[in-house]
């Protein structure tokens, strides 16, 4: 059963890293100069990372 | 070399606003989060005194990590929303950015001379306590009118834009082209162009 669930939870963070690709990339088309938008990124890929990993840990 | 503050940004252009979207305009996206984050937690909670069968609690766990992930990425793209709306006023153009949504976006650019009236609007207890409320600029022709929502002082940007402009006019010269297309003709070129009886 742990298998199934972190096979389903590795299945939902691929798709959440194509998304956030997505996200970065449309950031860098829309930024402008003097732009803060880096930090909400940095903050907003820690968060993810931290989510990642605590289920992980959860899990196995 | 110049670089651009933001797209269409001519060399010479002087920024005169820069505007954003009033951060209280974020509260309701930030309610959103909250309630979407409070959920799972409320159901965790109440789920034991329902009889709840903790024996699958692997996926539980999943199911949490995947959430949080997917508020996680609608909460950026709600801030992204608010972040990447903007108005600027420079000394020759208004430029509209609207981020629609992650992958729409609409890009206004007016020249000031096309500018024929410009107004604020604040609505509601919110906008009236915190002054902010919509700007609407519109022109003539076909081009489509600025509205921006949810901006800090509308009716002095409001302002500031038909100053621009009446400067604008001013500095090219197109005073007597302007009081021609609204229909105040001067007086002389009038007598000048009536056909001789």
């Amino acid at each position: 059963m742990t298998i199934g669930a972190t096979s389903f939870f590795l299945v939902v963070t691929f798709a959440w890293a194509l998304f956030s690709f997505l996200v970065v990339s449309r950031i860098r088309t829309v930024r402008y100069k003097e732009d803060k938008s880096s930090v909400a990124l940095t903050v907003y890929l820690a968060v993810a990372l931290a989510i990642i990993m605590a289920t992980l840990i959860f899990l196995l | 070399m110049h670089i651009p503050l933001f797209p269409g940004h001519q060399p010479g252009e002087h920024i005169v606003m820069f505007v954003h979207r009033h951060r209280i305009s974020f509260l309701i996206p930030v309610l959103i989060m909250v309630t979407m984050v409070a959920l799972p937690v409320l159901i965790l909670l109440v789920a034991p005194t329902l009889g709840f069968d903790a024996t699958h609690s692997e996926w539980i766990i999943a199911g949490l990590g995947a959430y949080g992930l997917f508020v996680l990425s609608v909460a950026f793209v709600l801030w992204m929303d608010y972040f990447y709306d903007f108005l600027i006023l420079t000394d020759r153009h208004v430029v509209n950015v609207e981020q629609e949504s992650l992958l729409g976006r609409r890009i206004a650019y007016i020249s000031l001379l096309r500018v024929q009236d410009a107004s604020g609007k604040t609505h509601g207890l919110l906008q009236s306590l915190f002054n902010y409320g919509t700007v609407i600029i519109e022109t003539a022709g076909e081009t489509p009118d600025v509205i921006q929502r949810d901006v800090p002082n509308p009716a002095l940007i409001a302002h500031k834009t038909m100053e621009l402009h009446d400067a604008l006019i001013k500095k090219e010269g197109r005073h007597g082209e302007l009081a021609q297309a609204e229909g105040h003709h001067p007086p002389g070129k009038m007598e000048a162009q009536a056909p001789p009886r």
